[in-house]
């Protein structure tokens, strides 16, 4: 017979978890009690629209043996069904209408969990309450282990609700003054209630003047000074920040120096002018990296521990909008502030870039200030587009290193395109701007920018070429001569990627085990026999003109060898074991033949 | 350090992951195994393995997973816990991709297989991935009894750090239950994941492609067409997702092959750059269907395409006739093929194309 059994919850265990494990620091207690009393004076508003003295009031009560905090609030209260079915089942919210079950969206809390986050640094929550809507007021006491008592008190008291809570061991740092007017004007000094906090008789107002998304008088110095006084730092500049889906009004501060797509984000978002974390990261779009942000916003979802945003339709368009914001900054000061905009650019490149090969017209705002790698030094955009018809580029780095010499030599312009997002900008250039002819150059291409030899000069050449693809054969290497500047260099070393591919996989398979390396044979045998590098002699090179009067033909295969070995050196490709041998075998040669001379 | 490897290192934590980092790293680890610098030689290995995985064609997380376990084989006694929480992550990058390479034995695969279940036992993790690679193993060799103990074993085993992406372990029950055809279940398993309670790097990117199959080869184009309009933007710019590609250029070469020709132009780049072979086995072949589709549809022999230039047959005006394209994937699928069937002794990947064509002209509705 088939039969339904309720599950049996630890209630203290799971207590601890939500208390304890929830949330990141402890000190978010003193938010969510801020967020229960401005929600509790919002409540009193609706029910009464004359009414507008809310007003919080924390104390801290010192003696000799402990210590306790007074969180008080002149809200709307519980009655006592409120108590039983809100403050004491976890996961039912105190915001929730009795009648309807619903939560007013003017309220930042939802989810019936934020007073257990006092069991983090109290044994005991104590809470009085007094409704507007009942004569009697009732003390709760709730305990970490699950178990919870209510006292009537009868009336007189003010309306509102007061939570105490009693110093625990390990949380003394909490319970003390400084520390306490510190969070809560980190966590409440947006909020439009005010917040008061007294000791020994003496109480301060903590929250002053309006929070800097409405204060629109603010000049550009002021709103620059408060992010530096927010964020610790200096910044380029600030950008207004809205959206109207998720409600949002705020600022992105620029950040002066360069930071990476994975470095922490740490905005200081508000929710319902309530400071509700540092830690979301998926409020701007992904590229949006190299901005800070002070926002606060009124509609979207925080999730339960409140350290993000449910990833709903209302927060991609939010993202939408705020990137819309910042592009929109971008493009403006393209035109009335382009030293700025260069210096943005010079510092948040990548970031610059990645918005320039998403979209078209930021591409051409963006193009003439972007900074390119080239065989003639760094170029802008601006001089690439406007000095050179023609524009050749690789699409490796390695590509780059192994000719950039040759153009640079020719005083021909090579890009660097093996940088993120360098290829797609150069390649959508002739999209863009019509007229402008782009090319990716590979190994091949540079064989043809160098000068063929005369016949006369293959026949002086002949027996080092022939030497050389002997001595070379067993490396996949193939030799060629030719015309080429600089003249210095007296070898040219290119290899294509699948060569390079095979050479990396030559390597590893030297340098592991057989058990693990087996698994690359099959990719060896496929590339065996077919994939070349290639070093190509400098007929214009004194070494190499020697070279080719060289008689001794040992002589002549040990200096190939070093010079094979030395351009591999040089483009810091590592060695493997028979061109360490070589390496080794032509230096003593050469020491010996010195010596035999 | 290295001033030329130093500013590398620094440009490379700027770049956002992507296969633009993987020559990057590359360079880096030339540069650091010339220096001889361990924890950068396993910390640039790991991330390479990472991003030729989730960005690339996964050849060079097999090339460099070798030398990385011998690096921390040999230094056993300098490497620390991640590392070697890192070095089986790195197992199972390679084991989740080692059948896409012919060029790899059966018997290499299962010999990398046992090694990585003796080192769980070393280590004291579980054997739920062991089981669930084994699982995904038989599917591919379609061999229906012996993934179905398997799942069982996996089933029974505890998650730890090796199996801690629930999304991930969805996608893989997913895989499972669309493979016995207990279409059911797969959805049931796939409903966090399309309720975006779930969700990784990958899924559901790669949860809607094996629905669309699945919908495209029972005929259900209503179904598959939904898929396609929320899931073709997951993929469409990450070239690991190549062989993912099949649903979308079959649906098209059912339904409407004029409309399949942008993610042909759009994408023969991916499969032209790719050295993984499983997945140009799909893209090519899911092609080749569709230009014999166009070929039936209209009479236009010629046709206008913006193809990559390293395109073997590439035509500076953008003229192609659709006679060489139709050859070029068809030698390109037959050929690869032929390869698969070589080192699997079984006709699993003929068959595959058989059964592509089967489809395509079963269901045509053009």
């Amino acid at each position: 017979m088939k039969k339904d059994y309720l599950f049996k919850v630890n209630l203290g265990g799971m207590i601890d978890i939500l208390s304890n494990h929830l949330y990141s620091n402890h000190h978010v207690f003193i938010r969510e009690l801020l967020q229960n009393s401005v929600d509790a004076i919002i409540a009193r508003q609706n029910a009464d629209s004359s009414w507008k003295e809310g007003k919080i009031s924390i104390n801290l009560i010192e003696d000799s043996n402990s210590k306790t905090i007074v969180f008080e609030d002149n809200g709307i209260g519980l009655i006592e069904e409120e108590i039983h079915k809100f403050i004491s089942i976890l996961g039912e919210s105190s915001k929730k209408d009795l009648t309807s079950g619903k939560i007013h969206e003017d309220f930042i809390g939802h989810f019936g969990i934020g007073l257990l986050s006092c069991f983090m640094v109290s044994e005991e929550i104590n809470l009085v309450t007094h409704s507007i809507k009942d004569t009697e007021s009732y003390h709760w006491i709730g305990k970490p282990d699950g178990t919870y008592s209510i006292k009537a008190l009868g009336g007189g008291l003010d309306y509102g609700t007061t939570v105490y809570l009693r110093f625990k061991e390990d949380c003394e740092n909490y319970y003390d003054i400084d520390k306490i007017f510190q969070l809560i004007k980190y966590y409440g000094s947006a909020l439009p209630i005010p917040i008061y906090l007294a000791n020994n008789g003496v109480e301060v107002k903590v929250n002053e003047g309006k929070p800097i998304w409405e204060s629109e008088k603010l000049n550009e110095n002021q709103i620059l000074a408060m992010g530096q006084e927010v964020f610790g730092e200096e910044f380029i500049d600030y950008i207004p920040l809205e959206s109207k889906a998720g409600q949002v009004k705020g600022f992105a501060y620029i950040i002066g120096h360069k930071v990476g797509p994975k470095a922490k984000k740490s905005h200081r978002i508000y929710l319902k002018n309530m400071l509700l974390t540092e830690e979301v990261d998926n409020i701007l779009p992904e590229w949006a990296f190299f901005v800070k942000c002070i926002m606060n916003t009124n509609s979207l979802r925080p999730t339960a521990s409140r350290e993000g945003f449910y990833e709903d339709e209302i927060l991609a368009e939010t993202r939408k909008e705020l990137g819309q914001c910042i592009v929109k900054y971008l493009t403006a000061i393209a035109t009335t502030d382009t030293k700025k905009l260069s210096k943005i650019v010079e510092i948040h490149d990548l970031a610059i870039k990645s918005l320039a090969v998403e979209n078209d017209s930021l591409y051409k705002t963006f193009f003439d200030y972007l900074l390119f790698q080239t065989s003639q030094g760094t170029k802008t955009g601006f001089e690439l587009r406007t000095q050179y018809y023609r524009l050749q580029y690789t699409d490796t780095v390695e590509k780059f290193k192994q000719i950039a010499p040759i153009f640079t030599a020719q005083k021909k312009l090579l890009i660097n395109g093996g940088y993120v997002y360098i290829t797609e900008i150069i390649e959508k250039l002739p999209d863009v701007y019509t007229g402008q002819w782009v090319e990716l150059v590979d190994n091949s291409d540079v064989m043809h920018i160098m000068e063929e030899l005369t016949y006369e000069e293959e026949e002086s050449s002949f027996k080092l070429i022939k030497v050389a693809n002997v001595v070379l054969n067993k490396y996949k290497c193939q030799a060629d001569i030719k015309h080429f500047k600089p003249t210095e260099l007296p070898v040219l070393y290119t290899i294509d990627n699948d060569a390079m591919l095979y050479r990396d996989l030559l390597e590893s398979r030297e340098k592991t085990k057989d058990s693990f390396g087996d698994i690359l044979d099959g990719f060896i045998n496929e590339f065996e026999g077919n994939s070349y590098s290639n070093l190509c002699f400098n007929y214009d090179n004194p070494v190499i003109q020697k070279l080719m009067n060289l008689t001794d033909e040992d002589a002549l295969k040990n200096c190939i060898t070093l010079l094979y070995v030395q351009s591999l050196l040089m483009g810091h490709y590592p060695l493997r074991n028979n061109e360490m041998q070589l390496l080794n075998d032509g230096i003593i040669s050469l020491v010996e033949w010195g010596i035999n001379k | 350090m290295n001033g030329q490897l130093d500013q590398l290192l620094d440009l490379i934590c700027e770049t956002p992951d992507g296969s633009k980092k993987i020559p990057m790293l590359e360079e880096a680890i030339r540069l650091a195994d010339y220096e001889n610098i361990l924890p950068l030689q396993l910390d640039l290995r790991y991330d390479l393995i990472y991003n030729s995985v989730f960005y690339g064609d996964r050849l060079k997380t097999i090339t460099t997973f070798p030398r990385y376990l011998s690096l921390i084989d040999d230094n056993i006694e300098k490497v620390n816990e991640e590392d070697i929480l890192h070095q089986l992550w790195g197992f199972k990058y390679i084991l989740d991709h080692v059948v896409d390479f012919y060029q790899i034995s059966w018997s290499k695969i299962n010999s990398l297989t046992q090694e990585f279940k003796n080192r769980c036992i070393q280590y004291g993790y579980s054997l739920r991935y062991y089981y669930e690679i084994k699982t995904k193993h038989y599917i591919y060799l379609k061999k229906v009894e012996e993934a179905k103990a398997s799942f069982d074993r996996y089933w029974q085993c505890t998650k730890d750090q090796l199996s801690d992406c629930e999304a991930c372990e969805l996608d893989f029950h997913v895989d499972y239950y669309l493979f016995i055809n207990n279409y059911d279940r797969a959805v049931k398993a796939a409903k966090p994941i399309f309720e975006d309670k779930l969700h990784c790097k990958e899924v559901p990117h790669i949860t809607y492609p094996k629905f669309l199959l699945y919908y495209v080869k029972q005929g259900r184009f209503k179904e598959a067409k939904e898929i396609i309009d929320k899931s073709y933007k997951l993929i469409q710019t990450n070239q690991s997702f190549l062989e993912y590609l099949e649903g979308y250029i079959t649906y098209y070469a059912i339904i409407n092959p004029i409309m399949g020709i942008k993610i042909f132009t759009n994408h023969l780049k991916w499969a032209l750059d790719s050295r993984n072979e499983r997945h140009k086995l799909v893209f090519f072949t899911t092609s080749w269907q569709l230009w014999e589709s166009l070929s039936t549809v209209s009479k236009k022999k010629e046709y206008i395409l913006r193809l990559p230039e390293n395109t073997p047959f590439y035509s500076e005006k953008g003229k192609y006739k659709i006679g060489d394209l139709i050859s070029y994937c068809k030698k390109q699928a037959m050929l690869i093929a032929a390869n698969f069937d070589r080192r699997d002794g079984i006709g699993n990947a003929l068959d595959y194309i058989n059964s592509i064509k089967a489809n395509v002209s079963n269901n045509k509705r053009w």
